[in-house]
């Protein structure tokens, strides 16, 4: 067997030589014999070269110029290079670069030491070079020998990379098991100590030197001596022992706990010729394990231990208390028989999530959580969730609270809570809470209902909101200021009477305290508030009323009439003095007319508490008042009557005034309907006269139309032209007659009748006038402009009696224009608007503006224009009728234009 | 066929000589029955008093009817004649000088077939006249009594 090379991490050479190697030595020596011998040269050579190319072992010869002459088949595959290759070559090709320069030196130094066989590179290693460029680390020996007067060397190398490997894995396991916490040992199985680790020195107490050799019963307490044969037996089955604890006994005799792992140990057949066995002291495992179930068992909380398959490994005496199973009943089992079963499907998916992702936090994240006690009865719990990493793996440690009685005591809390603000709610006071920034966290009904504000909106906003701005300023020093004192509680308003602003604006007297308390730092202010508007206004009724006591007249009488009390005002307005009249009957004394029986007035009294009325009282000096009397029953504590409070108001005068006016009024409502009446009578009468005018004057007038005609047409032979021409003005009269009645009948007829206002489209009216006019008069060009969408309300017939009067009139006085123009329109003036209708005609002297709208008023000939002077006169009692006004401009041969307004008329 | 009476309802003989001489101007040569007061001219049309002998078949084909009458005045002949059974059919013109809406109205509302004012001039009362005929004798169909 070769030596091998000691790890050197210098450049180790081929040249280097340690010891003899014995098989290429007979080569050598055998090869230099069969030179001697000529004839067997040739054979001896080709078994040479045989042995060389099956040796395991490469083979490489160099000259002394280190040229390659035998290369065998173990170098070609050391190398991966044929031998054909190599032949001739220098040896530096199986060298790595960096050690070539060195080794030629190494290889003429070996010359010359005249050794002729040597290992090489001493403790460094040596390495060669493969033809794929891999260096690999290598074992060799160099020979030398002289042949034809030259040195020849020869090496031979063996491949250590494998062997390298498996020494570097021993070293390691050998550190390791040297440096191991555990003790580790190996034995026969017989039990003999075979390896002691410096980890069993420390904890058996032994070295390893008086470990080794002796039998592992040396550790074995007595009691536990049946222990070891027990594991050798399973061993020898090819069987480990895991984590058995048992006792192990010091070379100082005492007892130490131990975790022992048992291996079997085998040989390079895999017989089982020992056991290996790793111990650890688990005496401080123990105890911290102790310290640690002690602490649990003694925890106030309820703790449960469950593994990863949700098994219940370990539960404390409040658990056992907290839901009333025994121990032994719970080890082992699901933890959910302790989850009520509504929550009990989702548990095991929630407890593989947390031993996933374990930390650790409450459980049920806000939810309410229940346990389940043996009895089936569930209280309230909170759990905290812990992962416990075990020799057996990750458990969980729960910590169970029972709050049940928190539970009750915040239920009790909140219902205290509820009922507080049950009360601040329902308080007929306002209540407002400020921070010290005055902005308000609260604000009940009450206060909404005082500042007409809902709370909602209220809440967030600065308090000055509701205090009158001119108070605002100091208000906010107030506060301060207390906040400085100290003092918890205090009425407000000492420094005068104090406001409030309703969201309204109404400002309304208030009646307030204030307290102050502190939370989470941060102080608050409550402020109590009280509307006093209402006793503000009794108060000052009270005032008033004090002060009428000492004017008005005011007595009191017992239930039998007897006058207890009489007042100044009394005294003054009958003349009796209070000592005359207290005692006496005051219906007697005031022979008192009563305007309906006594007792129906006292059981009103009785029945109310109160009586109003008129009495007629007599004074001391015979004079008789009318008074307004006010009775107020008095009653005790007991609600029983007891007095009578008779305030009495001389209204004589104004009684005697009363009665003048309801006498003038009677008066003047019969003098109304007189005229009523006589002026209906008249209106019959006109009524009547215009009917018969209508009627009546018509006929003749007919009668003498027709018969001139009739005349004209049967006797015309009997007539020259004078006299035709007078029966054709017979005629015309007539029909002027006939005109004029018409006209004084619509006249008439527009004072009358009764007005019914609606809305009229004035423009309409115009338009469908205007239309009649061009029909009758068909030859006439006239440019006519109405303005669109005048509307008024009004009585349309009438309006539409008005427009025709007038455009009748501009149609008739333009009639000699060649371009006649008429325009209807309106104009506001002033907040008013005023309808005009112009024209470009005739027009007229305003010189007798006054005449234009007398009836039968008359600016023109008939001869030039016809006409009966009343359309005007209609015109203007239309216009009046409707409220407003007709007036007129014009000038001679300049046009007129009437001007008339139409109050708008909100209905009748 | 004999053509039928027109009943002139007229107090005013000289309008009733103005209305003949129109009808006859007009071409009408129909029969004018003249009752002189609303009572007259239901004692015609009802077949009472001086008329009791009357051939009652034979009814007007028009009434001519003035409001202002003695005893009766137009209207109150006018209800008359729209209350009773043989006569409410019959076409009645109220053919008057009066002007006032109440009587326009009053007639319509009572059942007055038309309402028609006596102009002044005769021309127009002329052409009045032969529209009435015209529109009531000739164009107009009568409905039957029964």
């Amino acid at each position: 067997m070769r030596h091998r090379g000691t790890p050197r991490p210098e450049n180790g050479t081929l040249a280097e030589q340690q010891g003899v190697e014995p098989n290429s030595a007979e080569i050598e020596q055998e090869a230099v014999r069969e030179q001697q011998t000529e004839e067997s040269l040739r054979e001896s050579q080709a078994r040479l070269s045989g042995i060389v190319d099956s040796a395991m072992d490469a083979i490489i010869t160099v000259d002394e110029n280190r040229r390659v002459l035998v290369f065998n088949r173990a170098a070609e595959k050391m190398f991966l290079c044929l031998a054909e290759e190599a032949l001739g070559q220098s040896l530096d090709r199986f060298i790595p670069e960096r050690f070539r320069p060195a080794h030629s030196t190494h290889i003429q130094s070996f010359g010359q030491t005249g050794v002729t066989t040597r290992a090489m590179a001493g403790a460094r290693s040596v390495y060669g070079l493969r033809a794929d460029g891999q260096e690999f680390p290598l074992e060799a020996s160099i020979s030398q020998v002289e042949a034809g007067g030259q040195k020849l060397y020869t090496v031979i190398m063996r491949d250590i990379t494998e062997r390298q490997h498996t020494e570097e894995r021993l070293s390691l396991l050998a550190a390791i098991v040297q440096s191991s916490d555990d003790a580790i040992i190996s034995k026969t199985l017989d039990g003999t100590i075979l390896s002691w680790n410096p980890a069993a020195e420390r904890l058996y107490g032994y070295t390893a030197a008086e470990a080794l050799g002796q039998s592992v019963t040396i550790l074995i307490p007595h009691e536990q001596l049946d222990e070891e044969p027990r594991i050798i037996e399973r061993i020898k089955r090819g069987e480990s022992v895991d984590h058995y604890e048992t006792v192990r006994l010091r070379k100082d005799g005492t007892l130490i706990g131990v975790s022992l792992t048992v291996s079997p140990l085998k040989d390079a057949q895999g017989r089982i010729i020992g056991a290996s066995k790793i111990a650890r002291d688990i005496t401080e495992r123990e105890r911290a394990e102790e310290r640690f179930r002690q602490l649990i068992e003694g925890a106030p909380n309820g703790m449960v231990m469950v593994d990863q398959k949700g098994k219940i490994v370990l539960v404390n005496a409040q658990i056992e208390k907290s839901f009333g199973y025994k121990r032994d009943e719970l080890l082992g089992q699901p933890i959910e028989m302790l989850v009520p079963a509504r929550f009990r499907a989702h548990h095991p998916a929630s407890r593989d999530g947390f031993i996933a992702d374990p930390a650790a936090r409450p459980m049920g994240s806000g939810r309410d959580l229940y346990g389940l006690r043996k009895d089936g009865s569930e209280f309230p719990v909170e759990i905290g969730l812990n992962p416990v990493e075990t020799e057996q793996g990750r458990m969980v440690l729960g910590t169970i609270v029972d709050i049940t009685e928190r539970k009750q005591a915040e239920e009790k809390l909140r219902k205290s809570q509820e009922q507080l603000a049950g009360v601040i709610g329902s308080a007929m006071d306002a209540i407002i809470t400020i921070d010290d920034e005055q902005h308000i966290v609260l604000f009940n009904s009450a206060a909404e209902r005082m500042f007409l504000f809902p709370s909602e909106d209220a809440v967030g906003k600065r308090l000055d909101r509701f205090i009158p701005q001119r108070f605002r300023p100091a208000h906010q020093g107030h506060i301060e200021d207390f906040g400085r004192t100290h003092v918890t509680k205090r009425a407000m308003g000492s420094l005068g009477a104090i406001f409030g602003l309703r969201a309204d604006g109404e400002e309304f007297p208030i009646e307030a305290s204030i307290s102050q308390l502190e939370s989470e730092g941060r102080k608050f202010y409550t402020v109590i508030l009280r509307d006093i508007t209402e006793r503000k206004r009794s108060e000052e009724a009270l005032k008033e009323q004090a002060r009428i006591l000492d004017l008005a007249p005011v007595l009191i009488r017992d239930l039998s009439g007897r006058i207890l009390f009489w007042n100044t005002g009394a005294e003054q307005l009958y003349g009796w003095k209070s000592e005359e009249a207290l005692d006496k009957i005051s219906y007697q004394l005031l022979q008192t007319e009563f305007p309906r029986p006594l007792e129906e007035i006292k059981a009103r009294l009785f029945a109310h508490g109160h009586w109003e009325g008129e009495l007629v009282h007599t004074k001391r000096n015979g004079e008789r008042l009318v008074v307004a009397s006010s009775w107020v029953l008095h009653k005790n504590d007991r609600e029983e009557p007891r007095a009578v409070l008779e305030l009495n108001n001389d209204i004589t005068e104004r009684r005697q005034a009363e009665r003048e006016i309801q006498r003038l009024n009677e008066e003047l409502e019969q003098r109304v309907a007189d005229r009523t009446a006589q002026l209906q009578a008249v209106n019959q009468e006109l009524e009547a006269f215009a009917y018969s005018v209508s009627h009546d004057l018509r006929a003749p007038l007919r009668h003498i139309n027709g018969f001139s005609q009739a005349l004209l047409e049967d006797y015309a032979d009997k007539l020259d032209e004078t006299g035709k021409t007078y029966l054709q003005e017979v005629r015309g009269a007539s029909q002027e007659m006939a005109q004029l009645i018409d006209d004084v009948l619509q006249l008439a007829r527009v004072t009358r009748t009764e007005m019914r206002r609606e809305v009229t489209n004035l423009s309409e009216l115009a338009q469908s006038i205007m239309a009649e006019l061009r029909k009758r008069d068909a030859g006439r060009t006239v440019a006519v402009r109405i303005e669109e969408g005048l509307s008024t309300n009004g009585d349309k017939r009438l309006l539409r009696i008005m427009l025709g009067n007038l455009l009748g009139n501009a149609w008739k006085f333009t009639s000699k224009r060649e371009q006649a123009e008429i325009v209807f329109g309106c104009e506001p003036n002033d907040g008013e608007s005023v309808y005009f209708v112009c024209d470009n005609g005739a027009g007229y002297d305003m010189a007798f503006a006054d005449k234009l709208f007398g009836a039968f008023q008359r600016l023109h000939t008939a001869e030039e224009f016809e006409g009966t002077g009343i359309g005007l006169a209609t015109v203007q009692r239309i216009v009046n009728r409707h409220g407003g006004r007709v007036w007129a401009e014009g000038a001679v041969s300049k046009g007129a234009t009437f001007y008339f307004t139409l109050p708008d008329f909100k209905g009748e | 066929m004999k053509d039928k009476v027109i009943l002139l309802v007229e107090d005013n003989a000289r309008d009733e000589a103005l209305t003949r001489r129109a009808l006859t101007k007009s071409n009408i040569v129909n029969e004018v029955v003249v009752a002189r007061d609303g009572v007259e001219a239901l004692d015609y049309l009802l077949g009472t008093g001086p008329h009791a002998a009357r051939e009652m078949t034979a009814m007007p084909q028009l009434i001519l009817l003035d409001l202002k009458l003695p005893k009766l005045d137009g209207l109150q002949v006018l209800q008359r004649i729209r209350a009773d059974e043989r006569t409410r059919r019959l076409p009645v013109v109220v053919f008057t000088s009066s002007s006032e809406e109440e009587d326009m109205v009053k007639s319509y509302d009572l059942g007055a077939n038309s309402y028609v004012r006596k102009p002044v001039d005769f021309d127009q009362f002329l052409e009045a006249t032969k529209q009435l005929g015209l529109y009531w004798l000739v164009l107009n169909e009568v409905a039957s009594v029964e």
